[in-house]
């Protein structure tokens, strides 16, 4: 059998079709400038439950770690990730911020069904489950960062200074190494066969919402 | 018969309940038994396949995607992520 990080990215990339539609349609925007600032409020929506919901999963694996192997092995690297994504949301606010869009419009937008599902689930697995879940979902938002040419690309093309893209130049610096990080601590849990499959409906209904997500940004910013 | 049908039969196969458990014990037997040319599926895609659960296929089945295998260099320049 492939290690667990192999086959859990084979399985992303299995559905991941439509999520590649979805970013090729985006890119190739004819005013990709207008769904630049709808991407990144969408992402804010996403971003700003990172750190609660990583919390949630931490308090999970604790409580379940004197019994469970794999939640013991948990508990070090999210107590880490927390600290290394705090503060993200407020990249994002300061980008938008610098596109014109204040703090308090990108809070008062209503976040999707879309979102809400995307992370909504997570909260569900990590509660009325187990707290590796979440690893699927990580292993998604982690493991395929921004190439850097998408974002020189995505500057030339919007139009809008450099500083408004902190946080996906951030990202595509960091991710690269929380990816191999992820991929290790996958490596080593002594997953069931259960929790081998957990890891794969997470990772692979993450691919969808987030397919889904970039479709409701094209169709924001055509309404 | 091209890479497009031999995906068509796999998913049709896949969305079949019964199916997608023989599937599942015996998967070779199972695309054989569909007339599906295996050595016509993008390579990778029936390895990672085989190392899903029952419950796993079915969420590929529901979801309703073109199946595909790992994504190219090229495809993995045009990701939109939402990094969190």
């Amino acid at each position: 059998m492939p290690e667990t990080s192999k086959l859990l990215h084979g399985k992303i990339e299995l559905v991941s079709g439509p999520f590649l539609d979805a970013s090729r349609r985006f890119l190739a925007h004819p005013n990709v400038a207008a769904l630049y600032p709808e991407y990144l409020i969408t992402l804010h929506c996403i971003v700003r439950s990172s750190v609660p919901v990583m919390q949630a999963a931490l308090d999970r694996a604790e409580a379940m770690a004197d019994s469970d192997p794999v939640a013991e092995g948990l508990t070090a690297y999210l107590e880490r990730h927390i600290d290394e994504e705090r503060g993200h949301d407020r990249w994002l606010l300061e980008d938008l911020e610098r596109l014109g869009v204040p703090p308090g419009a990108v809070l008062a937008r209503v976040p999707s069904p879309a979102v809400a599902a995307l992370v909504g689930s997570q909260y569900y697995w990590v509660l009325h489950y187990h707290p590796v879940a979440l690893l699927g979902y990580l292993a998604v938002a982690e493991g395929y960062p921004a190439a850097p040419s998408l974002i020189e690309d995505l500057i030339s093309r919007t139009g809008y200074p450099r500083e408004c893209f902190r946080m996906l130049a951030e990202h595509a610096e960091l991710d690269p190494h929380h990816r191999d990080e992820l991929d290790q601590l996958l490596d080593s849990l002594p997953l069931t066969e259960d929790l081998e499959t957990l890891l794969g409906l997470s990772a692979m209904s993450t691919v969808g919402f987030m397919a889904h997500c970039i479709r409701e940004v094209l169709e924001a910013a055509a309404s | 018969m091209g890479v497009d049908q031999e995906l068509v039969k796999l998913s049709a196969l896949l969305a079949d309940v019964n199916k997608r458990k023989a599937f599942n014990l015996n998967a070779e037997q199972t695309m054989k038994q569909e007339n599906i040319d295996a050595s016509m599926i993008p390579a990778g895609l029936i390895d990672v396949l085989k190392g899903l659960s029952l419950s796993e296929l079915g969420t590929v089945s529901s979801a309703n995607v073109r199946l595909r295998g790992k994504l190219t260099a090229a495809e993995l320049l045009q990701i939109v992520q939402f990094p969190v």
